[in-house]
């Protein structure tokens, strides 16, 4: 059986600039897997590069099947794409956004048919968004927003999930709510999740596995136990942390070095 | 919201999956509301699609009166959250759709386009009233053997010398209107409008040179429409090459920077003609202003396939516009072509408005302000913009045209001198009223 991703020495070239370089990596059928490393490390290009939207060397295989080879829409089938920072139009109301999602399965020059309202419907009452149905975009808060693209993307109904840093612009409870909500649904619908995370205690709590990307390169992969150790964050992210262990979970503390000053 | 008095059958509470209200679930007990509520298969088949779960009795009872209005085949008619329910008040659910043009937008619209026509056709120095248009049609198409009320003079006013005046200034301000809706999408650029990509210079380059150039005794009413089309098409075609070639993955930008270097180049050679022939100066002049001076039968019967081929193409591409608001990323991880439906579109809306200034000269204003009075009045979404923005635009262009042929009459005012006149004011006070974002 083929890995739901795949990506054999893939390198990413942009100007002169090298993003990513030589990355192999597979994410099985129903795991959720972070991708972890400093800011320019190259998370959100390795992202794209299985998305097919941009060009790059090597290969990409989605459910067994190349990206290259694969029109936009047969890969719109198979992956939904929430950007870190997507274009939400103040206008539009959550319903017309949800039913955006369901462009891969319309016809080009067709409109939604009654099977692609209730797929919307679906995805909106399965984010508890059943009330801001007629809401326009504008009027909604960061948390309600984050719902209503999760629902766009749901009402996909691609069996992979990339998420961008689906956590990024939520407070802290708004941040566990999102991420107990994905799991919930990657349970529920056997979806398969690839999220590009800043945080590393909640990538190590809500991941089976971290990718972890320095400098282009795919420098440790693995269970967030392994992955996740003061040596490791000290030596890639120039960090000076605390790894806490507790119960199998692992979190990871921001310490201050504090400087006595003799006189 | 307050609970519905229950009888107590089970204790169990469950939470509705659909409005996430607590109900006690009687499941299996006598007078279950499940069972007294008996629905269809296919509204079964509808809850079950929509809820995880069971469903509260008052979004239940919603489907039910959903149903029943479905049955009565009279959706328009029954209110679906105020039916007579028999367990609880039932929840608002509002319909999961996009909103598209309103049977009242839809209905004022035409009806603002029949206005327009009736006064267009009525108003001149020959004065006809609108029952006697309708009349005369009517007698020309021998539909209830009605007698033309009117004088064989007036019949040939009428149907030779202002009816293709006003159909055709319907089709080409239809034509800007939509093709400035599809320019403002694909670019996503409310400063967007038909001559963006050098339409107006390459046509107004093609027009100079055939009026500065022809041969002497050739039929410059002929040519002159060929050139301008002919002009048009390769500042655009110059546009969008540059754009690709330079641009590639940088966007819609590089685009609009092609599109002003190459107006720029093509009016430079357009000044150069003009200088040295100054005696073309008038009549370059007076093209360039635009206007239905000249429109017959025949004008109208060359540019009708463009502007329908395009305008029918842009409205099938109403949906593709919405998902391109979300910008080229996203489109494309929504599965559209981003480049090949914006070259598309852009071909198509070029080809029209080519056409459409071919026969009636530069009229500015109406591609950019027709889309943008629909986004602010009706909806921002492309369902309602580009069939409505085809609608209003051949009005609003019918209503100037009579304004100037009849303000200093028997003299003609430019028909740009119109339209801007007045619909800048217009939209100033729409602007100024409105609450919604430009875009």
């Amino acid at each position: 059986m083929s890995s739901a991703l795949e990506a054999r020495d893939v390198s990413v070239t942009v100007g002169a600039a090298r993003i990513l370089s030589h990355v192999t990596a597979k994410v099985e059928r129903g795991e959720w897997v972070a991708v972890i490393g400093p800011n320019g490390a190259g998370k959100t290009t390795l992202l794209r590069a299985f998305a097919g939207l941009l060009t790059f060397a090597g290969q990409v295989l989605v459910e067994g099947r190349a990206v290259q080879g694969s029109t936009r829409r047969q890969l719109a089938r198979q992956i939904a794409m929430v950007p870190q920072q997507p274009q939400t139009p103040g206008q539009l109301t959550v319903a017309e956004y949800v039913l955006l999602g369901r462009t891969p399965h319309i016809g080009y020059f067709a409109t939604e048919t009654r099977t692609d309202r209730l797929a919307a419907e679906r995805a909106m009452a399965r984010l508890r968004l059943r009330q801001f149905t007629d809401r326009i975009l504008g009027s909604l808060s960061g948390g309600e927003l984050q719902r209503v693209v999760l629902a766009r993307a749901l009402a996909q109904e691609a069996p992979v999930l990339l998420l961008d840093e689906p956590t990024s612009a939520l407070d802290l409870g708004r941040q566990q709510d999102a991420l107990e909500l994905l799991d919930e649904l990657r349970r529920d619908s056997e979806l398969t999740v690839l999220s590009a995370m800043h945080d590393l205690s909640l990538a190590g709590q809500y991941a089976d596995r971290l990718l972890l990307l320095d400098g282009g390169r795919l420098v440790a992969q693995g269970k967030p136990s392994v992955v996740l150790s003061e040596d490791v964050i000290a030596a890639h992210y120039d960090a000076r942390v605390r790894v806490i262990r507790e119960n199998g979970a692992v979190f990871v503390l921001p310490r201050r070095e504090v400087k006595r000053w003799v006189h | 919201m307050a609970r519905p008095a229950l009888q107590r059958y089970s204790g169990i509470i469950k939470t509705c999956p659909l409005c996430e209200e607590q109900f006690e679930c009687a499941q299996g007990h006598p007078g279950c509301w499940c069972e007294a509520v008996g629905l269809g298969r296919r509204t079964l088949a509808d809850i079950r699609a929509v809820a995880y779960g069971c469903v509260c009795p008052a979004c239940l009872s919603g489907f039910a009166a959903r149903e029943r209005a479905r049955r009565d085949n009279d959706l328009n008619g029954v209110d679906e959250n105020t039916g007579p329910v028999t367990w609880a008040k039932a929840v608002p659910h509002a319909a999961v759709r996009s909103r598209g043009v309103s049977a009242v937008w839809a209905l004022v619209a035409l009806g603002s386009l029949a206005g327009a026509l009736l006064l267009g056709l009525g108003t001149g120095a020959a004065s006809i009233g609108p029952a006697s248009i309708v009349a005369s049609l009517l007698s020309h198409f021998q539909v209830f053997h009605v007698a033309s009320p009117l004088s064989t003079v007036n019949d040939a006013i009428l149907w030779q010398i202002r009816a293709p005046r006003v159909v055709l200034a319907a089709l080409v301000g239809g034509m800007l209107a939509v093709a400035g809706s599809a320019y403002q999408g694909v670019f996503r650029n409310p400063l967007a409008d038909p001559y963006l990509l050098g339409v107006a210079a390459g046509a107004g380059l093609g027009a100079t040179l055939a009026i500065a150039y022809a041969a002497a005794g050739s039929d410059i009413g002929l040519l002159l429409p060929l050139a301008a089309f002919a002009g048009a098409l390769v500042a655009v075609a110059g546009a969008y090459v540059l754009g690709r070639s330079a641009g590639g993955v940088r966007g819609t930008s590089t685009l609009i920077l092609a599109g002003v270097i190459v107006a720029l180049f093509m009016t430079a050679i357009q000044t150069f003609v003009q200088q040295q022939r100054s005696d073309i100066l008038r009549s370059v002049y007076s093209w360039i202003l635009g206007g239905f001076g000249t429109a017959d039968w025949h004008s109208v019967t060359l540019v009708v396939p463009y502007i329908a081929v395009s305008s029918a193409i842009i409205l099938l591409h109403r949906r593709v516009l919405d998902v391109l608001s979300l910008g080229d990323e996203e489109a494309a991880s929504l599965g559209i072509d981003v480049r090949r439906a914006r070259l598309v579109l852009v071909l198509v809306a070029t080809a029209g408005t080519a056409a459409a200034v071919a026969v009636s000269g530069l009229i500015g204003f109406v591609g950019i302000i027709i889309p943008h009075t629909i986004r602010l009045l009706v909806s921002p979404s492309y369902r309602a913009i580009v069939p409505l923005s085809i609608l209003a635009g051949a009005g609003f262009l019918i209503l100037a045209d009579a304004l100037a042929r009849t303000i200093l009459s028997p003299a003609e005012l430019p028909i740009g001198v119109v339209t801007a006149f007045f619909g800048a004011p217009f939209f100033a006070i729409l602007l100024r009223t409105s609450r919604r974002m430009v875009m």
